[in-house]
């Protein structure tokens, strides 16, 4: 029972169904697409130049999931920031209890989850029904199926990676670094803002890069409730596999997805590198 | 009749290599039917792996290892048939006391009755009867030790290996067991070889020694010959305290050596080990060896000195005295005799025969 | 003094909105699954009607049939790759290990859009883009670094010993393993069985790549259902997902610790 020979169906699973169908989607990216038919073999960029030399692509497609995945994880950690710091003071039943709360999301199927956010904005829905009667409107708004919808669910959804990861960083911190703040004179905000705060810069780099990337390919939550100006690049890459049919573009979609997705993480590593990460994995 | 069928253990040139490091290297030592010998020695000596490599958890990377007269090198752990306890007693969570203590019986699809009737000797003979059915996190450190003895006795063994059995104990329990369990080895006549890095305790227990150190065996002997007469450096020191004189032979007649120290002390020796004259040796005093003189007693070897440090120990006291040679000995007495401070001005004596010498090898002071 | 109250109040209230925007569209599923008139709320009374009507609806029964079967399948393939996986990573040195780890972990750091199109691509590629061994084969890959993960933890905390001793009193490797070895850690290993059918069970986002036409999970065909109408049926379909969730959430959690599970 040597090592290789026990790791060695999972690793030939992994290179057949994960490494070579990459490597099959980068070579089909440059494939023909042919109406009604698989796909021609072929050496071509017109998937590409389709996608980046189209501004309707860029503006609609691109650039408004990058702006909806930064509006959508911004608010994820606006709101789990404070959650983590507070489950962090927590004990017992009480932590037991919210740790579940926050976890709920990510165990309960996508599926399931959307189907209490239908009833709750869907046209006639609760949330028209209550802001008809405090007199916000006059007749139902159609809410769902539009841009809040989206982000709303992508926030649900974000937030417990965010709120786990800094969870992590926050039980990390010794609690005699903020004492001995406090010691040399730091009021408690002080001791937060300079010792807390890039302590935990770590744990919410971790949940940036899960949530960011979770958000910038979602393609369920806008398939679900999105309308036809959500178009979100995972959404087009779904519509175009498996409605047009035309795999070498949605493959093409995917590398452009995965190379903006290393690009804008490479940024975030670098700026977080900056803020903090080197000094605090500083090589002595 | 093959000779090493005398023997229960016959180990013979075993080495254990990982990578470029010899963990055992060249081993050989024999143990007897119902002997009780310790492998003694400092952490990283080679101790444990001997004994895993016996017990087959550790493969011998050259050498043989014969269990009475049958070569077990090859054979995997569990044709071995040899009794094991180890340091944590690896009693398995998830089984009883009794199903602990079953399991190697049943894997041998011996009959119920017979199960039950071992489960109950073996636990009566460890004083644990009565505690079939708790679970292992049930138990008190030693009886979880007392289940991983029973555990190996229910199979009768005809040879029990231990490893550092008793070091997760407290030191109340640990010597209060280390009794028990001499006195359980002596009535069982079990052949034990025993791993522990506590010289008290492989001394207390044991008939014979085995001292290694880095890998290689130090010493085999009897535990007072192993005190007495260390005959290495290292046992001297790894074994109790010790004092060293680094010297030369100046004198040789009638049995006895002379030996001016570095401190220009001149010893006078009756030691079996002969030196020439020019020779550099070495030369070992126990503390206890050593007296302190009323004014006036006199002998062969007496030196003036100074207490420079006291340490107080309950049943002995142990002085640190500096001479006026330059050298300084520790000087351990019974307390009864009566306590001297810092400061005060002593004779020390030593008789001729209480020296050990080791001549330098190889130009080592 | 005034302040410093003021900040532990605030954080205090930000957590109770925070858990009331992840609960409260649970909460109005599951009034909506028991409420005898539709979707008008509060409740007016109690009923398990519509509960009835899901779990005795032909195309719902259907669809937790494949559920169940994709999810146990999926199930023991992950789990047996991973404990020869977390056999050879916990006990054995070699080479290469963070790259091996790396490439184990790599179903989890691709985004589930690519993983998914790529098995699809490929199984076209192969002549079939989707069909049931590729639906089995994307959801095993999918759950397996969540068994090598709890099930690395478990066997981090075995000790060699317990399976030294069962070899020394007669036991061979495979009776060791059975015997001991897997005994010991079922705990994780009921964790990770639990955590990766149910993980499984509730996927959408593989499932509506690869699922044949006539072989569709439970989670897509609730998402066709609620496409085209919502009523109380899905809501009580939703609440019993919700409901059975849960559960196994307070099970892992009992047993593993959810957090260190998720994460």
């Amino acid at each position: 029972m040597a090592a290789p020979l026990l790791l060695a169906p999972a690793l030939v699973a992994l290179l057949i169904f994960v490494v070579m169908p990459l490597l099959w989607v980068a070579r089909t990216s440059f494939n023909q697409g042919v109406d009604g038919a698989y796909m021609v073999s072929a050496m071509t960029m017109d998937n590409y130049v389709r996608f980046l030399g189209s501004s309707w692509y860029l503006i609609n497609t691109l650039w408004f999931s990058i702006r909806i995945a930064i509006v959508a994880t911004v608010i994820s950690v606006l709101l789990g920031y404070p959650v983590a710091l507070f489950i962090a003071q927590t004990r017992g039943l009480q932590k037991s209890i919210l740790m579940t709360m926050v976890l709920a999301p990510l165990l309960i199927g996508l599926v399931t989850l959307v189907y209490g956010w239908i009833v709750i904005f869907r046209g006639g829905g609760l949330l028209n029904s209550l802001m008809i009667a405090i007199g916000v409107y006059d007749e139902p708004v159609r809410y769902m199926w539009d841009l809040k919808g989206v982000v709303i669910l992508l926030v649900y959804i974000g937030m417990p990676y965010i709120v786990l990861s800094l969870l992590d960083s926050i039980e990390r911190i010794n609690p005699s670094f903020v004492e001995a703040a406090r010691n040399v004179g730091a009021n408690r905000w002080r001791a937060f803002w300079s010792i807390t705060f890039p302590l935990t810069l770590p744990g919410l780099y971790a949940g940036l890069v899960i949530v960011f990337t979770l958000n910038f390919s979602a393609f369920a939550v806008p398939l679900m409730v999105g309308a036809n100006d959500t178009q979100m690049i995972g959404l087009v890459i779904y519509r175009e596999a498996l409605l047009n049919n035309d795999l070498p573009f949605a493959s093409s979609l995917s590398v452009i997805m995965i190379l903006a997705n290393a690009t804008i993480l490479t940024g975030m590593a670098f700026l977080f590198g900056k803020l903090i990460l080197n000094r605090l994995e500083a090589k002595r | 009749m093959n000779a090493s069928q005398d023997k229960a253990i016959q180990v013979a040139s075993i080495c254990r290599r990982y990578g470029d490091v010899m963990a055992v290297d060249d081993v050989s030592f024999d143990v007897g039917h119902g002997e009780f010998v310790s492998l003694l020695g400092p952490s990283g000596c080679g101790k444990t792996t001997t004994l895993r490599m016996i017990a087959g958890f550790i493969m011998a990377s050259d050498g043989t290892i014969r269990v009475n007269g049958r070569d077990v090198t090859h054979l995997p752990p569990e044709k071995r048939e040899v009794g094991f306890v180890f340091q944590n007693y690896a009693l398995w969570p998830h089984m009883t006391v009794a199903e602990n203590v079953a399991f190697g019986l049943k894997l041998r699809k011996r009959d119920k009755a017979f199960i039950s009737r071992k489960i109950e000797e073996s636990l009566g003979v460890t004083g644990l009867s009565g505690y079939e059915d708790r679970l292992p996190r049930q138990l008190s450190g030693g009886q979880q030790q007392r289940v991983a003895l029973a555990r190996a006795l229910a199979l009768e063994p005809q040879l029990l290996l231990m490893d550092e059995p008793l070091s997760n104990l407290d030191r109340a329990l640990r010597v209060a067991m280390r009794r028990e369990l001499k006195q359980l080895q002596s009535r069982l006549k079990m052949t034990t070889l025993y791993v522990t890095h506590d010289q008290e305790e492989a001394l207390s227990m044991s008939d014979r020694v085995v001292i290694m150190n880095r890998g290689k065996i130090a010493r085999v002997a009897r535990p007072s010959e192993v005190y007495d007469d260390p005959q290495s450096e290292f046992v001297a020191d790894f074994v109790g305290t010790t004092n060293f004189f680094d010297g030369t032979v100046t004198a040789a007649s009638g049995g006895v050596l002379t030996v001016r120290t570095r401190g220009n002390l001149d010893l006078q020796l009756t030691v079996p080990t002969s030196a020439d004259v020019g020779e550099p040796v070495r030369v070992l005093l126990r503390p206890e060896r050593i007296r302190i003189y009323p004014p006036g007693q006199d002998g062969p070897n007496v030196f003036p000195g100074r207490i420079s440090f006291v340490e107080y120990y309950g049943p002995t006291i142990r002085y640190t005295v500096q001479l006026d040679g330059g050298e300084s000995v520790y000087v351990e007495t019974h307390n009864a005799s009566g306590a001297a401070t810092i400061g005060d001005a002593v004779r020390i004596g030593i008789e001729p025969g209480d020296f050990r010498l080791i001549r330098s090898e190889g130009g080592r002071p | 003094m005034m302040r410093l109250d003021l900040g532990a109040l605030a954080l205090r209230l930000v957590t109770y909105l925070a858990m009331g925007f992840l609960f409260f569209p649970i909460l109005i599923t599951i009034m909506v699954s028991v409420n005898p008139q539709e979707f008008i709320l509060p409740p007016s009374g109690f009923t398990l009607e519509w509960f009835r009507q899901a779990w005795t609806s032909d195309t719902f029964v259907r669809a937790m049939g494949v559920s169940l079967w994709l999810g146990v399948a999926a199930t023991l393939i992950a789990n047996a790759l991973a404990f020869m996986v977390v056999l050879a990573m916990v006990r054995y040195d070699f080479r290469g290990k963070a790259l091996i780890n790396l490439l184990i972990m790599s179903p989890l750091l691709i985004p589930t859009t690519i993983f998914s199109l790529a098995l699809y691509v490929f199984f076209a590629r192969l002549g079939f883009g989707s069909g049931i061994p590729a639906l089995v084969i994307g959801h095993s890959i999918h759950v397996l670094p969540f068994a090598v993960r709890i099930l690395t933890a478990s066997m981090q905390n075995f000790d060699l010993s317990l399976e030294e001793a069962a070899r020394n009193v007669g036991a061979g490797p495979v009776r060791t393993m059975f015997s001991i070895t897997l005994p010991v850690i079922r705990t994780g290993l009921i964790s990770s069985l639990v955590l990766c059918f149910v993980l499984s069970w509730n996927d959408f986002p593989i499932s509506v790549f690869l699922a044949p036409a006539g072989w569709t999970p439970l989670p897509v065909e609730l998402f066709s259902y609620i496409k085209f109408q919502y009523d109380a049926v899905g809501a009580a379909l939703a609440s019993s997902l919700i409901l059975i969730s849960i559960v196994v959430m307070v099970v892992i959690d009992r047993l593993a610790g959810l957090r260190r599970v998720l994460r």
